[in-house]
């Protein structure tokens, strides 16, 4: 881990690509092979310590990604490196350092009690016994697994059976986390616990998480950094609030004025709503600040109550997805 | 440290067979109608021969029917390993994000599975068969040692067969064709549906050179004492290294060649 200049990047991809052969009828008995490129190099580092959100639409390539990263597929082309291993060729030595959680796949003995499937963990994982007790009641207390530990894993619910999997993947304390789709199918509640339970582990152990989603809510939460992939191809790598200046500069002030009155005429905003004593003022947050804004308005009119609104990051996404790279 | 890790895979793997109470009565209910169908052709047909073929009098037969009727399940003759599914599912790739090879993880959670099959299923299906027919039980604790290696030199030798009949799936996208196939010959030619001694002696004597004897006739004719036991086990502990390392290099090349179906 010296002298090279990704230093603390955990996690690294360098012109990444994969390709795969697809069989496509071409006539009654005649097929071409037709190659689908799946990943079309894709370049990142994630240091040591970040979470960081990976989106893009289905079939983007976001999956096929993390199964580079954890050594299950085979690179076509281009570079990965995660805690400083190739991870196809030293998959097993690999497999020991990081966590992995398929949301969609499960780690865990179907016909067993979930409790069987982490005893199984301590061995697999050669954890000492002591350390994996405490591990496990870690776990067991922020996810709040207690209650169905010994009920096989066929009877849980969709929600206790997803904490179970994090659990899983994390009993070896793994360097890095990857998670494909971990709130896939939960309810507001079991969403919201994994999310927490995640930032914790972050905070307290310095785990690096990787996770693809389509929630763009585990990104508000979690993420702060975000990678967008389409096409094979990496659109947009940076903070969520850079995504917003870039993609949607334009903000919304909201006034509520002592009485109602006219559409007022603002320099530097435009009102786009008037409900009664409500306004809705939207300004390009690269020429105007909300502050002079606010300060414009009260001389215009007499104001009472205001909030900014920050667009929503769902539609700027919907955005990017539909415009793809052109977006830039 | 490897060893604990097998162990509890093993562990597992029995603890999951034992879940399946009803299904283990059901099979044993099948096989033993089974039996008693097979027992009265092959003995009406030992009879038209003159009471012997191939070293087989009534009793042998008799036992031979039960013998392989029980081993069915320690042996999974029908089912295969689930690997085959996990590709077509995309689970396997959960299989490879772990710190064991493919067939470490597969091999030693069936050793669990068989062990628990023979004591739950094969046992008691055995002496439904001895309750009903005087069958021929060995007295040598020689001979019942031998027959236990055996049997489990033949679950090395099934989960292997099964296990690259399962990865060809890597390279055909349907698993069908092969695992049928490999059902197919698995019956004919292993002494399943009848005891390799019943076929004209040249034919008798390539089938017993091939790996599927090794899974069935094997155990079969150390338990009744045909042939030499040594020769015979020795014959299976061959076959059971051979396969094993060619699952082993096929597990490897289909981690190569790994396309997840479904993303």
């Amino acid at each position: 881990m010296s002298g090279s200049d990704d230093d603390t990047a955990v996690v690294m991809a360098r012109d990444l690509t994969k390709h795969f052969t697809v069989r496509r009828r071409a006539g009654r008995v005649r097929r071409d092979r037709v190659t689908v490129e799946a990943v079309a190099g894709v370049t990142f580092a994630v240091p040591r310590g970040t979470i960081v959100g990976y989106v893009g639409p289905n079939g983007a390539g976001k999956s096929t990604t993390v199964k580079m990263l954890t050594g299950i597929l085979v690179p076509s082309g281009g570079e990965v490196r995660v805690a400083g291993l190739e991870p196809s060729r030293r998959r097993i030595e690999l497999a020991r350092r990081i966590g992995v959680v398929f949301g969609q796949r499960s780690q865990l003995w179907w016909d067993l009690p979930l409790a069987d499937s982490f005893e199984l963990a301590r061995h697999l994982y050669a954890v000492p016994r002591s350390r994996h007790a405490a591990r496990l009641t870690e776990c067991v207390d922020l996810l709040e697994m207690a209650p169905f530990l010994q009920t096989p894993v066929r009877q849980l619910s969709l929600g206790q059976r997803m904490r179970g999997e994090i659990a899983i993947a994390l009993l070896h304390d793994p360097e890095v986390l990857f998670l494909d789709e971990p709130t896939i199918g939960l309810d507001v509640v079991s969403k919201a616990k994994v999310r927490a339970f995640l930032a914790d582990l972050n905070a307290l152990h310095g785990t690096t998480i990787v996770l693809t989603t389509h929630d763009l809510g585990d990104i508000e939460r979690l993420c702060s950094r975000l990678l967008i992939i389409d096409h094979g191809r990496t659109i947009f790598d940076g903070a969520l609030n850079d995504l917003r200046d870039r993609f949607e500069p334009n903000r919304t002030l909201v006034v509520d004025l002592a009485a109602p009155q006219p559409a007022l005429r603002i320099e530097g905003a435009q009102v786009v709503r008037v409900d009664g004593a409500r306004q809705w003022l939207r300004f390009d947050r690269r020429t105007t600040t909300a502050a002079d804004l606010v300060a414009r308005v009260a001389v215009a009119a007499d104001l009472v109550d205001l909030t900014v609104e920050e667009p929503d990051i769902e539609d700027v996404v919907a955005r990017i997805y539909r415009d793809g790279s052109a977006a830039f | 440290m490897r060893g604990r890790l097998y162990w509890q895979l093993a562990k597992c793997g029995w603890r999951r067979q034992t879940t399946y109470r009803a299904a283990t009565i059901a099979g044993m209910f099948t096989n033993s109608v089974f039996a008693l169908v097979q027992g009265a052709v092959l003995v009406a047909t030992l009879h038209a021969a003159g009471r012997r073929i191939g070293g087989y009098d009534t009793r042998d037969t008799l036992t031979y029917v039960w013998l392989a009727q029980a081993l069915i399940g320690p042996l999974a003759i029908f089912g295969g390993t689930e690997i085959a599914e996990r590709v077509q599912t995309g689970d396997i790739a959960t299989d490879f994000s772990r710190p064991i090879t493919l067939q470490g993880w597969w091999l030693s959670s069936d050793v669990g599975r068989a062990a628990s099959a023979f004591v739950f299923r094969a046992t008691p299906q055995f002496v439904i068969g001895a309750v009903i027919f005087t069958l021929a039980i060995p007295t040598s604790p020689v001979r019942w040692f031998a027959f236990a290696l055996s049997v489990w030199l033949a679950v090395a030798v099934c989960f292997s067969l099964h296990f690259i009949a399962d990865l060809a799936v890597f390279w055909t996208i349907s698993p069908r064709g092969a695992i049928s196939s490999q059902v197919l010959l698995m019956l004919a030619l292993s002494g399943m549906l009848l005891p390799l001694g019943f076929f004209p002696t040249p034919v008798a004597h390539v089938l017993r050179a091939l790996p599927w004897a090794a899974a069935v006739q094997g155990p079969i004719d150390v338990f009744l004492g045909h042939g030499n036991a040594g020769f015979s086990l020795l014959r299976q502990a061959l076959w059971a290294v051979a396969l094993l390392s060619a699952a082993r290099a096929m597990a490897a090349a289909a981690h190569r060649k790994l396309v997840v179906q479904g993303g």
